[in-house]
């Protein structure tokens, strides 16, 4: 080969790897700029989101706040971000005290790894506080959460909204309380008084509309009690309750319900019965519910039982049936407002859903406690044990 | 013997009204005052037994009523009917050592006729 030639090759050699070096250089400037570009891009996606994004790394310091964070919280990104979160940006119940650190969700999803929601309120820098809906996610790393990822929403308007909603429902049913009084009063008066002008039909007729009426006031009563939890105006009169009279008389107005179903029922509990502290209204409340649903949601010829038992410093009151049960995929739902398991709405198209909504509210408030276990088509079990 | 004497307070006629026939009824006998002032001008002009007390009404409300009736110690077996029922509201009525109280919409004519006799 003549040295023209070579050099030819080398030269076209050099040449290729000089374009060659030149395109890689290019592709790794196009690809800086490209990941620029995905930057900017992420950095305006997260600012025109309306929700509050903010990042932490593992030791829950700040690695990104965006523009509706600080517009919700006040702080400017360069006063949060490389500080932990917890110092900068307080959060508190609803009573107005601060959460420890170790209490709040971003702490939880950094230990455990875990998504979490749930509603609290955030100090402004301001000082001022308002209601947030928060979701925390860990960002994991083979396996393991190297920082969290929170979205936070500002939920004063729906908080409003809310407490409006419970203010007119208490409102109109305390309105409806008198003329329902009245319709009571005067069938009762007709029903019970001089009715033999009447035909065996018409009072009848009269008998339902006062049934009628008697169940409307029952709900009535029902959502200004889920109103008055949720105002927390509740009464509660704290004396000494008796509960072996008290739930004697209740099972005495049940009596004719579980005789029409044919229902078994015991009643169990020791002879002598502590009295405890509590208010009788509330915990009458508590076992009229339970017992109701129990012969409610039992298949005529049924078991229902009721058995209280003192235990140390509480009560324990456990109220079981052979029912229907409650489905496997909605325990989880059942103490929640308006929720009634599918078996229970094909059953009766009249609940509201309401019942252990309250029930279960009423238990907490009195520091009690309570849980069920239920197998569908056995029955179910429901424990409460209060504080005596 | 002399009839027993009931005070109904109360704004709404045909609440007063189906409790005066009941009452009446049962050998009672029923004034009715339409608000809280004619109220304690009757509470003040004779002896009443037992007193049936609304608590909103217009001119001058049941709570009013109680607290004046507790100053110028007139003292009357009474019993609250109302359809309040908030904290605050019983919270005020508990003050009062002698005044009993019933929800309107939950209690039957039958039982509040009970409630009176109890009260005498």
């Amino acid at each position: 080969m003549s040295t023209d030639v070579l050099q030819l090759i080398l030269a076209l050699d050099v040449g290729l790897l000089a374009g060659f070096l030149f395109c890689f250089a290019d592709r790794a400037r196009g690809r800086a700029t490209q990941t620029q570009r995905e930057q900017a891009k992420d950095q305006a996606m997260l600012n025109s989101i309306a929700d509050g994004v903010l990042a932490t790394d593992g030791r829950g310091v700040v690695t990104l706040f965006n523009t509706a964070c600080t517009r919700m919280l006040g702080w400017e990104p360069e006063e949060v971000i490389g500080k932990k979160l917890v110092d900068v940006v307080k959060m508190t119940n609803d009573a107005g005290e601060e959460i420890l650190s170790s209490q709040r969700p971003l702490a939880k999803t950094l230990e455990l790894g875990l998504t979490s929601s749930f509603t609290q309120r955030y100090r402004r820098k301001d000082g001022s506080v308002f209601p947030v809906s928060i979701t925390v996610s860990p960002i994991v790393f083979r396996g393991r959460p190297e920082g969290a990822i929170a979205v936070v929403r500002d939920v004063t308007k729906e908080t409003q909204i809310d407490k409006a909603k419970t203010e007119f429902v208490s409102l109109a049913s305390h309105q409806l309380r008198t003329p329902i009084s009245i319709i009571n009063w005067y069938l009762e008066a007709i029903l019970t008084g001089e009715t033999s002008g009447l035909t065996a039909r018409q009072k009848q007729f009269l008998k339902q509309v006062y049934e009628s009426a008697g169940r409307m006031s029952e709900l009535v009563d029902t959502l200004l009690n889920v109103s008055r939890l949720e105002m927390g105006t509740f009464a509660m009169k704290k004396e000494e309750v008796n509960l072996l009279p008290l739930a004697r008389s209740l099972v005495q107005e049940l009596e004719p319900e579980l005789k029409r179903r044919r229902h078994r029922f015991m009643f169990t509990s020791p002879s002598t019965f502590p009295s405890i502290r509590a208010d009788r209204k509330l915990v009458w409340i508590i076992l009229q519910n339970l017992l109701t649903n129990a012969i409610k949601y039992t298949p005529n010829g049924g078991k229902i039982a009721l058995d209280m038992t003192p235990r140390g410093s509480h009560v324990l009151i456990h109220v079981s049936d052979s029912g229907v049960g409650i489905p496997e995929a909605q325990k989880s739902r059942i103490f929640l407002k308006m929720f009634r398991a599918q078996n229970a709405q094909e059953l009766d198209s009249n609940g509201s859903g309401l019942g252990l909504y309250i029930v279960k509210s009423i238990v907490e408030k009195m520091g009690g406690t309570i849980r069920f276990t239920s197998r569908i088509g056995k029955g179910t079990v429901f424990r409460v044990k209060l504080p005596r | 013997m002399l009839k027993k004497c009931v005070l109904i307070v109360e704004d709404e006629p045909y609440v007063s009204q189906i409790l005066k026939i009941k009452l009446e009824e049962n050998g009672f006998r029923v004034l009715v005052a339409p608000n809280g002032k004619e109220g304690l001008k009757m509470l003040r002009a004779q002896k009443m037994d037992v007193l049936l007390l609304d608590l909103l009404m217009p001119v001058l409300n049941g709570f009013r009523v109680l607290e004046e009736m507790q100053r110028t110690h007139i003292t009357v077996p009474t019993i609250v009917l109302t359809n309040l029922g908030q904290k605050d509201d019983l919270e005020q009525i508990r003050q009062y050592p002698d005044v009993d109280y019933l929800i309107k919409s939950d209690t039957p004519l039958s039982a509040i006729l009970e409630k009176v006799r109890s009260k005498l």
